[in-house]
């Protein structure tokens, strides 16, 4: 249970809504040749979780209170103000994939079924404590797993599938939608919501100095689980819907790389895995505002405290909920939403993670637990590729139409 | 001409991006008919229950429904004629055509993916 907030931080990184579609296109249409930016973005969240993990930890400060103490309240505003926006549309696009993850389950329209999901969001994180939300979506999100046993099968089964796993080759229509994709896996993979909640996680578990161990075990478990899961859609996409030409524009194909192995299961395993996947993340999203906001503002913060205890975080947490349940009531396709979601959060990635060098240097709050150079080294060129992400998603987006 | 060369480069641009849009609106379009023909041959072969060939139906029939005003060739258009009824009503019952309409969609996605350069 060490690793519950990994897991769960990154489910919401790897595994959510946006991530699982990016994963299959990426598969579908490119083979393995995209695997480079998975790996690149989980080495880049690994560094920035054990780093805000140890903030947290020595200082005792949340990252988005550090960042208001050390930058002001104006500073804090820019990428709060995107954060929210941005976060708005993500979580409606997770109860979107609930919706369609019960939809596959049912056969009814997700349409109808987008109640649900907020439903059931607001029943987990209104009263339930941090350790019932941080291990129950997390022991759930053990079931995408499947998605690794599944690809594992259908590259030994059928070995006539592994030239499909090869890099495709590019031809010149084909450069923008690479692209594309593989900004949108980094800007997935490296969102700064997750440093924000991993760093609430962090305090609401009252992490200290003696917890650096439990912050290395938890960032690189975690993060390796989701990238090992991601790696699996990926290659099951090469492997099952390259051959067939299917393209993942919806949600529903993806279930055809689990029915290979497993038939009629292995459909019904997908819609689940879907389900826990938009579900927790819904969760994540829906707690990591109200962290960020109240932790911005200097108020109570407290997922294990009653309502009446800590108001304000949990006033600005219905506000959100009933924010992303309007958004998805709207109807819009759930990975739509997510490019555009992706989108704004790329935009300002650069601002969002900039204070880390400022924050991680500073020896009255970490002491001897300060950045090195080689750290820091490192968060520069985290820095730098985010900036990358920024300049070109937008253009990128435009010119490809979301690929 | 100094005037006119901008406004040429312009307009070539634009018909450039606009054939690069039609070719990706034609290819994606060929996957997402690809996917309901390999879901509805899934289905009859016992490989997806019932409600998730129902659900999946529902989402193509949201992302195909955009080829109903797209500017098509007529070639175009009358392959995704041939195929619009598997897309809107597939045959999740025994005793229907569904391998006639496997057939129409294997056929409209073949037509839209050389369309679109796949």
């Amino acid at each position: 249970m060490r690793l519950a907030l990994g897991i769960l931080t990154a489910i919401g990184g790897f595994l959510d809504v946006g991530a699982l579609a990016t994963a299959g296109s990426a598969g579908s249409r490119f083979g393995l040749s995209l695997v480079w930016a998975l790996l690149l973005g989980t080495g880049c969240i690994i560094l920035l979780l054990l780093q805000v993990g140890r903030l947290t930890a020595v200082s005792g400060r949340p990252y988005a209170a550090a960042i208001r103490e050390h930058f002001g309240f104006k500073f804090f505003l820019l990428p709060l103000s995107v954060e929210l926006l941005a976060d708005s549309i993500m979580l409606a696009a997770e109860l979107g994939g609930v919706a369609v993850a019960l939809s596959l389950l049912t056969g009814i329209s997700w349409h109808l079924l987008l109640p649900v999901g907020p439903l059931l969001v607001f029943a987990l994180v209104w009263r339930g404590p941090f350790r019932l939300i941080e291990n129950g979506p997390a022991l759930l999100g053990l079931v995408t797993l499947c998605f690794v046993v599944g690809a594992v099968m259908v590259g030994v089964s059928s070995s006539s599938r592994l030239p499909d796993l090869l890099p495709a080759r590019l031809g010149g229509s084909d450069v923008p939608d690479y692209l594309f994709l593989a900004a949108a896996i980094l800007g997935a993979v490296i969102s700064p919501y997750l440093v924000y909640f991993y760093s609430s996680g962090a305090r609401e578990e009252h992490w200290t100095s003696r917890s650096l161990r439990t912050n290395a075990l938890s960032a690189v478990g975690g993060m390796g689980f989701g990238c090992l899961t991601a790696l699996a859609v990926i290659a099951l996409a090469a492997m099952v819907l390259r051959p067939a030409h299917v393209q993942t524009g919806t949600l529903a194909e993806l279930g055809l790389t689990l029915s290979a192995p497993w038939g009629r299961v292995g459909a019904v395993l997908f819609a689940v895995s879907l389900f826990v996947a938009c579900y927790a993340a819904a969760v994540e999203l829906t707690l990591a505002i109200p962290y960020v906001v109240s932790q911005g503002f200097g108020w109570e913060v407290g997922e294990n405290h009653l309502p009446a205890q800590a108001p304000r975080f949990n006033l600005a947490l219905i506000c959100f909920v009933l924010v992303g349940t309007a958004v998805a009531l709207i109807g819009i396709d759930p990975l739509q939403l997510t490019l555009y979601g992706s989108a704004l959060t790329a935009v300002l990635l650069p601002v969002s993670l900039s204070p880390f060098l400022v924050l991680m240097n500073d020896r009255d709050a970490l002491g001897r637990h300060t950045n090195g150079w080689l750290m820091n080294a490192a968060t520069i060129g985290i820095i730098a590729l985010a900036a990358v992400v920024a300049i070109v998603s937008l253009p990128l987006l435009i010119a490809t139409g979301g690929a | 001409m100094r005037l006119l060369a901008p406004l040429i480069a312009a307009g070539a641009l634009t018909m450039a991006c606009g054939s690069a849009d039609a070719q990706r609106t034609e290819a994606q379009a060929a996957g997402e008919l690809a996917a309901a023909a390999r879901t509805l041959e899934a289905y009859h072969q016992d490989r997806l229950t019932r409600p998730y060939a129902a659900g999946a139906f529902v989402n193509y029939e949201e992302q195909l429904r955009s080829l109903d005003t797209a500017p098509l060739p007529a070639d175009l258009r009358a392959r995704w004629l041939a195929a619009r009824p598997a897309v809107r009503r597939p045959c999740l019952d025994a005793g229907c055509d569904w391998r006639g309409q496997v057939r129409a969609l294997d056929g409209a996605a073949n037509a839209f993916r050389s369309a679109g350069g796949g």
